[in-house]
């Protein structure tokens, strides 16, 4: 026992400084993934009005449409002429008698002029600009047609002007509430996750898998002196143990950096987690030569499972076949360990988890015991 | 010079009896074959949008129609729910409207995270049920349809006979180029594969037994021959790699962005590259701290390349990219491109 605890004792500091190492690690990758992933609040375009139009109706109409389902895209200011619209993304000139053109059929053109940085832009705003025409052409046919009918239902004058206002109002009333008329399906290629909630997880269990190589030197040491010593065994025990104590660490500092519960150390799947990072901690030192070796494995191994496995891509975005290939792969598990440690999204696979992390276990242990224990 | 070739032939042969360097060769295939296929292939750069709806009513049709012939974006029409979320979910479609036969909420709208042009969206398609859902019920705006004939005749009329309202529009747009420029993940492609395949060149370096460090120093010719012979046959090594790369991405990747100048460039830049790192990593002692360094190097290369977002996002942190050979390479094969 003395023997185990010492052992561990020294590879506990040996393996501090690849402990700090990674921990840096972690940090840059979370500061990365905060900056790539921070939301950005994107200023509205700006539209000038000219309006030429004395009616007083016009200033309103607009507020309305805007706020109706433009309010943080689009903001409207009105000018009287065109000397102090040069800083505007778009700017509508309204003609003399606007509104009562509009209302009679003759339709006198606006003009919109529309300054962005891109064709894209503007082939959009056109194409806004032109619905919009086309909508109120349709609202005018509808509003004649009507008024044809009271005509003929011989309605006088005034009372056809206040039943035209009221179905004037209905119809820009049913536009203007037309956000209650959508319903939005939010759909996810990360399932429960968020984007960036899923590449935070897949971005931690790829560093920690790629830096286990970083305990390569420590490692490595105990397994000669275990041969040395002939005490295989309980060096063995020794490199698990620290092994196992190093891994909750950098669990740990995974789950914490990616903004996880503190609740998360105490769950089922982080453990299971710093035991899948345990194992790998043995297994990639046991089959490797040298540091350079273990390094070019770790990192192979984690890129090939990262392109191959959703660590990249999203796993929902991989062919059937691949997808379901990868739900075996070690850095996938990982990924969705740390994910289900730190967002609570649930996990699937224990079994599979298990395997993976006793199968390299008893391999390592075979690796380590092959001459026997002569204690 | 006869020194010299025999030697490079040696080194050669030397480098293709190395197993870390087919190692190495096979993982960076791997790697460049997998994304390539993984990769969607390039779309058009203005929004592909889905849109389902009941074609047995008119109206709509008629409405719907015309959005689907609009040039500014791209309406495809689905038929089957199931595959339009499927699309909008892998990314082939920025967003999805279903058009149903609810008048209280008639429009579904399906979206990701990444869908932020779904109010402008939103816009469109609902003018278009609006529009057929007033004319459908106009006949019910006055009387409860006792006038229904009168109306529907007086709208057709109106449409035939007087001016539409329409917008004079002019444009100023004050960046020049293409209008819709193929979208592409190539860039992403590039930017995996420029440093994966200087580590690959750094590894085979540090992996290379020392027994063959020993048998160089033995032969008794001038060290500047020696390292001139072994950078050549290290560059036509790394070239023919590189070669092979970019060929299994231009079978796999059906339409490349980049000139076939600009891959050669590229190519042959990495070569030299790859050559100048693995004589230099032949040389240094493959410690923890070097091969971190060399990882952490590749990764931000990676991130900064600016294939996947603009470094500028970064703020300070934006000046990594001159470390960066994705981004370098990047910019030097779109600008030969360009000529």
């Amino acid at each position: 026992m003395r023997l185990i605890l010492c052992c561990c004792f020294i590879t506990l500091k040996r393996g501090i400084r690849a402990v700090i190492c990674a921990a840096a690690c972690l940090f840059a990758v979370a500061a990365v993934l905060s900056a790539m992933f921070a939301s950005r609040d994107f200023a509205p375009a700006r539209l000038a009005v000219i309006c030429h139009d004395d009616s007083g109706y016009i200033e309103p109409i607009v507020h309305s449409v805007i706020d109706s389902g433009f309010k943080g895209l689009l903001s409207v200011d009105f000018f009287d002429s065109a000397d102090d619209t040069q800083n505007h993304t778009a700017v509508l000139t309204l003609p003399e008698n606007f509104f009562e053109s509009v209302m009679s059929g003759e339709n006198v053109e606006p003009q919109l002029s529309v300054n962005v940085s891109s064709p894209i832009e503007g082939a959009w705003i056109s194409a806004l600009a032109k619905n919009a025409a086309r909508l109120l052409s349709s609202a005018q046919h509808v509003i004649s047609a009507v008024n044809r009918a009271m005509i003929a239902d011989q309605i006088p004058f005034e009372q056809r002007q206040k039943l035209i206002f009221y179905t004037d109002i209905e119809l820009l009333d049913n536009y203007l509430t037309r956000k209650g008329r959508f319903e939005s399906i939010p759909l996810s290629a990360t399932g429960s996750l968020s984007i960036a909630e899923y590449y935070a997880a897949s971005a931690v269990s790829f560093v920690l898998f790629t830096l286990v190589f970083l305990l390569f030197s420590p490692i490595k040491e105990l397994f000669g002196f275990a041969a040395f010593s002939k005490r295989r065994k309980r060096c063995f025990a020794a490199a698990f143990l620290s092994c196992f104590i190093l891994s909750l660490l950098l669990t740990a500092v995974g789950v914490a950096v990616i903004g996880g519960r503190i609740s998360a150390v105490i769950s089922l799947e982080f453990f299971a987690a710093a035991l899948l990072l345990c194992a790998m901690m043995l297994l990639f030192p046991a089959i490797s030569g040298d540091s350079a070796g273990c390094a070019a494995l770790s990192f192979g191994f984690c890129l090939i499972q990262a392109i191959f496995g959703g660590g990249i891509l999203p796993q929902a975005l991989l062919p059937a076949p691949l997808a379901k290939a990868s739900e075996f792969m070690p850095l996938t598990l990982m990924r969705n360990l740390i994910a289900d440690s730190a967002f609570g999204c649930g996990f699937d696979g224990a079994l599979i988890a298990a395997l993976w992390c006793v199968l390299p276990l008893l391999l390592c242990f075979a690796f380590w015991t092959r001459k026997g224990d002569n204690a | 010079m006869k020194s010299f070739f025999t030697l490079t032939l040696l080194f050669f042969k030397s480098r293709l009896l190395s197993r870390a360097f087919w190692a190495a060769a096979a993982v960076l295939l791997i790697m460049t074959a997998g994304f390539s296929l993984l990769c969607p292939q390039p779309s058009p750069s203005s929004a592909e949008v889905g849109l389902m709806y009941d074609g047995s009513n008119a109206e709509l049709d008629a409405l719907c129609r015309q959005l689907l012939t609009l040039e500014e974006v791209r309406f495809i029409r689905y038929i089957e729910e199931e595959q339009l979320r499927s699309d909008v979910i892998s990314g082939r479609l920025h967003c999805g409207y279903k058009i149903n036969n609810d008048r209280k909420t008639p429009i579904t709208v399906f979206e990701t995270e990444a869908s932020f042009l779904t109010p402008a969206l939103d816009e469109l398609v609902f003018s278009c049920w609006f529009e057929a859902d007033m004319l459908q019920n106009a006949p019910q705006l006055y009387k409860n349809g006792q006038y229904a004939d009168l109306i529907n005749g007086a709208i057709s009329r109106s449409r035939l006979e007087n001016k539409p309202f329409s917008v004079n529009i002019s444009v100023n747009a004050t960046a020049s180029g293409g209008n819709y420029q193929s979208y592409t993940l190539l860039p992403i492609v590039y930017a995996v594969f420029i440093p994966l395949l200087l580590l690959c060149c750094c590894f085979c370096a540090m992996l290379s037994p020392d027994s063959e460090r020993n048998a160089v120093d033995l032969i008794s010719v001038s060290g500047g021959l020696i390292f001139a012979a072994q950078f050549f046959a290290h560059q036509l090594l790394f070239l023919l790699l590189s070669l092979t790369c970019e060929a299994v991405m231009a079978t796999l990747i059906l339409q490349n962005s980049f000139s076939v100048l600009a891959r050669l460039l590229c190519a042959v830049i990495l070569s030299f590259a790859g050559a100048g790192l693995f004589q230099l990593f032949r040389k240094i002692k493959a410690n923890s701290a070097v091969l971190l360094l060399i990882i952490v190097w590749a990764v931000l290369s990676i991130v900064f390349s600016g294939a996947f977002v603009s470094p500028e996002l970064f703020g300070g942190l934006a000046i990594f990219k001159y470390i960066s050979p994705s981004w370098l390479l990047l910019r030097l094969m779109g600008a030969v491109t360009a000529l």
